[in-house]
């Protein structure tokens, strides 16, 4: 049996979009989802940065991706998403946006190792990484080439 | 009487070294007893980490106001301002 690794341009481009209402789905059903919220909502950032650079080079995979850039393999799987967002040709126009201070201030904080954290969070404090979460993918979804 | 021309606003070319030290001192002047830590993000990028008690009581939109007010009120250009990639304001009540 085939594993599916979804990187395909289409499977970041849908799972952005799935992983951003999965966060605001979690949100909603209260504190004691929220950490998770933030975890989820970060994810549609990563895929996300992934499927917009894969469109703007032209490429259908990930691994086309890196071989169209001369990258290695871990620069495009990365979950860094300062890492992601530079391969992106609009990366110097974001960083003069309003964007970089939601990436910068909000987004950027986002590690996949808060699956392991236990600790609950203010829903205040997760409202505000998800708004920020939105603002910059809605930001990517306008200004990509 | 034409108007005479404003000279377009120009910046100086600074080093990234030097951005960070203008950073940290805009930072400290506005936290002269707290944690300000600068480090080194993804590649050219700057991460300024500030632990004070002075957030204990805001709510996280007017921690990152009052981070990018201290920021702005240096000289620094957009591009440059650019190079923080992380900006992190920081309870002691939220690390306990």
């Amino acid at each position: 049996m085939t594993v599916r690794n979804f990187e395909g341009v289409s499977d970041q481009r849908k799972a952005a979009h799935k992983r951003r209402l999965d966060a605001w789905a979690l949100l909603r059903a209260g504190r004691v989802h929220a950490h998770c919220a933030m975890y989820i909502g970060g994810y549609a950032i990563e895929c996300k940065l992934k499927s917009v650079a894969m469109e703007t080079f032209g490429c259908r995979t990930l691994s086309q991706l890196a071989r169209k850039l001369d990258l290695d393999d871990a620069s495009v799987y990365s979950h860094g998403l300062e890492a992601l967002a530079i391969l992106l040709p609009l990366y110097s126009t974001l960083k003069r946006s309003s964007a970089w201070r939601d990436f910068a201030g909000e987004v950027n904080r986002w590690r996949p190792s808060w699956r392991y954290d236990p600790n609950d969070i203010e829903l205040s404090k997760a409202t505000t990484f998800l708004e920020a979460v939105d603002r910059l993918y809605h930001w990517l979804d306008s200004n990509q080439c | 009487m034409p108007q005479a021309r404003r000279r377009p606003k120009t910046h100086p070319v600074r080093s990234r070294n030097e951005v960070k030290r203008l950073v940290y001192e805009a930072f400290r002047k506005e936290f002269p007893e707290d944690t300000v830590d600068l480090s080194d993000g993804y590649k050219e990028n700057i991460h300024v980490m500030v632990v004070s008690r002075e957030f204990d009581r805001m709510r996280e939109r007017e921690k990152q106001d009052l981070m990018w007010k201290i920021i702005d009120s240096t000289d620094l250009s957009e591009d440059e301002k650019g190079l923080i990639s992380l900006v992190f304001p920081v309870s002691p009540a939220e690390i306990k």
